[in-house]
């Protein structure tokens, strides 16, 4: 079953065919929106309410367009509304907000720093560096996503990165302090 | 030298280096970075770092939401629309309105705390609603302004 398909049985009224859109792109969802919360039980969340909009909303979806796009829209509202209302969570270990996968071809002290670093940005910068980085979107494509014109994108990633830029040297300054103590 | 020129021909530089065409003409940020050393080692550590992330990948998930998902959507149609839960506001608006009533009645002196109902209820709402119409959030920031 493809999307068109999945989407216009689900306007009929089979829950079923949701269950196709569901599994083809929560994993792709919980990414984004580790993405954006720094934090993988919000994230969860998030991304289960977005489903629930998403599946309300079917009937107002452009069959023109493709679906990962528009629910992406969905799913950066639920996620923003989330970073409004939460608290920081006491205890969160390394697995519950961590970003990037794991990787042997990078000293591990150095991905510790960039996750560190990415997790100390504000959720719109991180979003926007994950998606131009971790998703290769283009400025269109991220213009398209984040509902902005590409001239913004290209100002709001340039201070995403100089902010990220600072951290990671704060943070690795930090960490070699400790380290000489 | 962070002058507003530093900064247009860094993010310029940073748009051709994505592949994006840039505001100003490449030779105009070439020779920038000839004469500027602190726009180049700036760009060299923001191209380091664009490195190490355009190498890095998201963490892969595998939690299944299906399951969990399910028995939520018995309930639901598409396009039955969120509605806004007028029920909670029934009460408020009762009470609101046998206020104005008691208030009509003429020659009746209730007393000051009976004056302050109304700002009572606003804030009990507030309260109920853990939101603060009026507060200031200081916390924001104005688009290109620097973490300092």
């Amino acid at each position: 079953m493809d999307d068109v398909a999945a989407i216009g049985a689900c306007r009929a009224g089979d829950r079923q065919a949701f269950r196709h859109l569901v599994e083809t792109y929560q994993a792709q969802a919980i990414g984004h929106a580790v993405g954006i919360l720094g934090n993988r039980e919000d994230a969860l969340d998030a991304v289960q309410e977005a489903f629930m909009d998403a599946f309300r909303a079917m009937k107002r979806f452009d069959l023109s367009r493709k679906f990962y796009p528009w629910f992406y829209v969905i799913l950066r509202n639920r996620c923003y509304k989330l970073t409004g209302a939460r608290t920081k969570r006491e205890t969160e270990s390394i697995e519950d907000t961590q970003i990037l996968e794991p990787s042997t071809s990078v000293p591990r002290e150095e991905l510790l720093l960039l996750e560190r670093a990415l997790l100390e940005l504000e959720p719109a910068d991180r979003e926007i560096i994950t998606l131009k980085h971790l998703d290769g979107l283009s400025y269109e494509e991220l213009a398209e996503r984040l509902q902005i014109p590409q001239g913004t994108v290209m100002s709001r990633l340039f201070h995403a990165r100089k902010r990220l830029h600072v951290l990671m040297t704060r943070t690795s300054s930090k960490t070699y302090e400790e380290l000489k103590r | 030298m962070k002058d507003a020129d530093c900064e247009t021909v860094l993010m310029a530089a940073m748009a051709v280096a994505d592949g994006h065409p840039a505001e100003i003409e490449t030779a105009q940020i070439e020779s920038h970075l000839l004469a500027c050393g602190d726009c180049r080692s700036e760009l060299e550590g923001l191209g380091g770092l664009m490195k190490l992330l355009d190498s890095r990948d998201r963490r892969r998930s595998d939690e299944d939401l299906w399951r969990e998902l399910e028995p939520r959507l018995l309930d639901q149609t598409p396009d039955s629309t969120a509605s806004v839960d007028f029920k909670m506001w029934v009460p408020i608006g009762f009470i609101l309105l046998a206020y104005k009533l008691i208030e009509q009645i003429p020659d009746r002196h209730l007393g000051l705390s009976y004056r302050l109902l109304p700002l009572l209820l606003v804030t009990a709402v507030f309260v109920y609603l853990k939101q603060n119409p009026f507060k200031i959030n200081t916390e924001l920031k104005l688009e290109g302004e620097s973490e300092q």
